[in-house]
């Protein structure tokens, strides 16, 4: 539905300053993933130690929107799709804020492997992982687009990025099972490849929170429509 | 449907050469709240007062179209009117006791209704309907006191009181709340929500939270025509047309 301003002016200035303050909560951790995948490459424990500390950056920015969209529920109590925005807004700098601690526990195992990581795999968890920062940056996108169809997409992507995490997971234990020495080393990389498919799911469920505010409609309605069961993942 | 208890089909109004309602067809059901929301001057009040036929009383209105209210045709010669009326209760967005005791404010009613064969009888239709009203506790020792001593959320009460005392089906309130502060607003949403097990309720009301807190149907007005209705909770999370969201969100309509 096409929108004109609200009769009060500051209203549409603080929904604006919503949006950019997601924007950046979205930049802030699409660079904290990227600077553990970097971490992660070149297995520099010292700057592992810096994204970790980044993490407060985050953790602040989170409590600063946080308390600005409760100030915003309170003050203009919005309707339809000012609420539905607003609402939505509240779940994805949640969600967000997760997606940033994911990414730092990713720091925070290459800050105490001391071990040698095995090269494949790693290899493989740094491709995921920049597949799935793309995600993020497409997500942050359709919310700035305010696209449910953009939306849509990026929660499709999703798809590709359990197959991986299967596939790693596979290569992880047949590596273990060769030679348990590697068990320890492993594990570490388990977790991470773990942290990044937790945060495609954050992605969808942002992308969800995208379909509803801009379309006043759940993404699935409990009748998923036949051309979406046949893409979707099997059930595991 | 069956549980329909007012159904408006086609109403037309002019105030002389001015036409304020175009076509306005309406299915308002047994005991629910239905709240009328719209711009100021989009035709809200003057919709109300088709109901109870109340816009006979402005000389250069003139009202077409079809009202049923339980299935019984009410824009018509035929119509008896103080019947009607008897069967709707008004509450009006300004309290307006009589100059009258507070006992005899509700008493009103139902006495010229001939409601009434006993003094016993009146005074148990006067507590009950001040107690249905949510003010009994709060007069029961000043009923010879004059309404107009009351505090304006109290004489809104006494008014519904009133309205109630009649033993009407429906109740037409022109928003209520509007004088009042917040807790006078709460009391009155609170009973208002009591009473519509047993009153089907029209409310007009310039407070989006409101429609939204007391409804269960919300119909949007704009320039005298009924743009859309609905389920309350889907018009104000969801609505189908763009004007009743530039409406309800505060853009401009
Ligand atoms: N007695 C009257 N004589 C002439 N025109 C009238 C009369 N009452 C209402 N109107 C006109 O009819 C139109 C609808 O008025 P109405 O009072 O029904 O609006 P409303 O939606 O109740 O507005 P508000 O929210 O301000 O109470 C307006 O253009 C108004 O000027
Ligand atoms: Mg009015």
């Amino acid at each position: 539905m096409k929108q004109e301003g609200h009769i009060v002016k500051s209203y549409d200035e603080e929904i604006r300053d919503i949006k950019n303050n997601i924007v950046d909560m979205g930049s802030l951790v699409e660079n904290q993933l990227k600077d553990s995948l970097q971490c992660l490459k070149d297995k520099d424990t010292e700057f592992a130690e810096k994204i970790i500390e980044n993490d407060n950056v985050i953790d602040k920015a989170y409590n600063t929107l946080d308390q600005s969209l409760v100030e915003i529920l309170g003050k203009r109590q919005p309707m339809a799709a000012d609420l539905r925005t607003i609402f939505s807004a509240i779940k994805i700098n949640k969600d967000l804020e997760r997606i940033g601690d994911h990414a730092t526990n990713i720091a925070k195992r290459v800050a105490v492997a001391e071990i040698v990581l095995p090269e494949k795999p790693s290899r493989d968890i740094i491709n995921m992982g920049a597949q799935v920062n793309i995600m993020i940056s497409e997500v942050i996108k359709a919310f700035l687009e305010f696209s449910d169809q953009a939306a849509k997409k990026v929660w499709l992507m999703d798809r590709q990025i359990d197959e991986e995490y299967l596939g790693i997971l596979r290569q992880l234990l047949t590596y273990m099972m060769e030679e348990p020495k590697r068990i320890t080393a492993c594990t570490s990389l388990l977790y991470m490849v773990k942290d990044l498919e937790r945060i495609g799911d954050y992605v969808q469920n942002i992308a969800e929170d995208i379909y509803y505010a801009v379309s006043g409609e759940p993404l699935f309605d409990g009748n998923p429509d036949p051309t979406w069961e046949a893409i979707l993942p099997k059930k595991k | 449907m069956s549980n329909s208890k007012i159904l408006a089909n086609g109403v037309d109004v002019y105030y002389g050469s001015k036409q304020a309602l175009f076509g306005i067809s309406m299915d308002i059901k047994e005991k629910e709240v239905t709240a009328l929301i719209g711009p100021s001057g989009c035709g809200k009040s003057t919709f109300l007062r088709c109901i109870n036929r109340m816009n006979d009383l402005i000389e250069i209105c003139k009202v077409s179209g079809s009202i049923k209210v339980d299935n019984e045709e009410i824009i018509s010669e035929k119509t008896d009117v103080v019947s009607l009326r008897s069967k709707i209760g008004m509450v009006f967005q300004k309290p307006n006791p009589f100059p009258k005791s507070i006992f005899d404010n509700v008493a009103y009613g139902p006495t010229i209704h001939g409601l009434v064969d006993s003094k016993n009888d009146l005074e148990e239709i006067v507590h009950s309907s001040l107690k249905k009203a949510g003010l009994f506790d709060e007069v029961k020792d000043r009923l010879n006191e004059p309404g107009t001593s009351l505090s304006g959320g109290q004489q809104q009460r006494l008014c519904i009181a009133r309205a109630i005392a009649v033993n009407p089906e429906i109740i037409l309130m022109d928003e209520p709340c509007s004088a009042l502060d917040p807790i006078a607003t709460a009391i009155i949403e609170e009973l208002i929500d009591d009473l519509r097990l047993n009153y089907t309720i029209i409310i007009v009301t310039h407070s989006m939270q409101q429609a939204a807190r007391v409804s269960q149907k919300t119909c949007f007005f704009h320039l005298g025509e009924l743009i859309e209705t609905g389920e309350t909770n889907k018009i104000f999370t969801n609505p189908d047309n763009t004007k009743t969201q530039d409406y309800i969100t505060g853009r401009f309509g």
